[in-house]
């Protein structure tokens, strides 16, 4: 596969995986830091990242239920009653 | 209820006049009326993409559950340079699907055409906005199903069935390096299709 020229050496590929979340989680983590270093595998995620995020939203759309949302709520007010209590 | 000192300026009224971005700041000061309107705008998102994944309505509770408290709990790190706050949250429950299918292996029983009617709880198109984000997932279903079947495939597996390349790979009989390059030609197209705009950096 076609590797690209500034001494990276990812496949050229590794981008769109890493974005569809296809890589495996230790495998991730170390092109997460691969990016930092490499301009041009960042700005490949950066382009491809916005059409995976399209596919976030292109599902069939579906209704949460009322005791999702009041369980999360629950959960949120009490975390909320505890660290205002505390001066957080 | 303990009533907060700030309370008086945060009546749902008030807030859900806010933008997404404004109401992330009242977040991170642990503002639970603020969150509550951030999960009114995309908690159907969420499950919506996660029952996608999953094809199980409670285990995909429990990971839109997970993903939102997650959500509230590191809300003070939102960053707005990088995104709406949608995808930020979408990007969360994406992940935290990923997660679960790896874990629990959920996959080989799902099937959600196959679920009752009872289940399937279609969203009524409540308002304008609505309308246009379902034209524009109907466009994003057209620019993935376009796509030669070859790479339809391998972004469906990886992004909503949490596979990774190397089953993928396998699953297909194929070498990781033309998985990957599927994968690539394919968002590469769907991008041209989509016209995404070019990313801010």
């Amino acid at each position: 596969m076609s590797r690209f020229e500034n001494g990276c050496e990812e496949e050229r590929g590794q981008a769109a995986a890493y974005v569809l979340s296809a890589l495996e989680q230790r495998e991730a983590e170390r092109y997460r830091e691969h990016l930092d270093g490499c301009a041009r595998c960042a700005a490949e995620v950066a382009r491809l990242q916005p059409v995976a995020d399209s596919l976030a939203t292109s599902v069939s759309p579906v209704v949460a239920s009322d005791e999702l949302r009041a369980s999360v709520m629950a959960r949120v007010r009490s975390e909320a009653e505890l660290l205002n209590a505390a001066g957080a | 209820m303990p009533r907060s000192k700030r309370d008086v300026d945060l009546s749902p009224a008030k807030l859900r006049k806010l933008a997404d971005e404004e109401l992330m700041e009242l977040v991170s000061r642990n503002e639970a009326a603020a969150f509550e309107i951030v999960l009114e705008r995309h908690i159907d998102a969420a499950f919506s993409l996660a029952y996608r994944m999953i094809g199980r309505r409670a285990l995909a509770e429990d990971v839109v559950q997970e993903a939102l408290l997650s959500l509230w709990r590191t809300g003070a790190r939102y960053d707005r340079s990088r995104g709406s706050v949608r995808n930020w949250v979408l990007g969360i429950a994406h992940h935290r699907s990923v997660d679960a299918l790896r874990r629990d292996g959920v996959r080989t029983s799902k099937d959600v055409s196959d679920e009752g009617l009872g289940e399937r709880l279609e969203a009524p198109e409540r308002t304008d906005a609505e309308a246009i984000r379902r034209e524009e997932a109907g466009e994003v279903r057209s620019a993935l199903e376009e796509l030669p079947a070859e790479q339809t495939r391998v972004i469906d597996l990886a992004y909503f069935g949490g596979f990774t390349h190397t089953e993928i790979a396998a699953m297909l009989d194929l070498p990781i390096g033309t998985v990957k390059g599927r994968m690539r030609l394919g968002l590469e197209k769907m991008r041209g299709r989509l016209s995404v705009p070019e990313a801010v950096e």
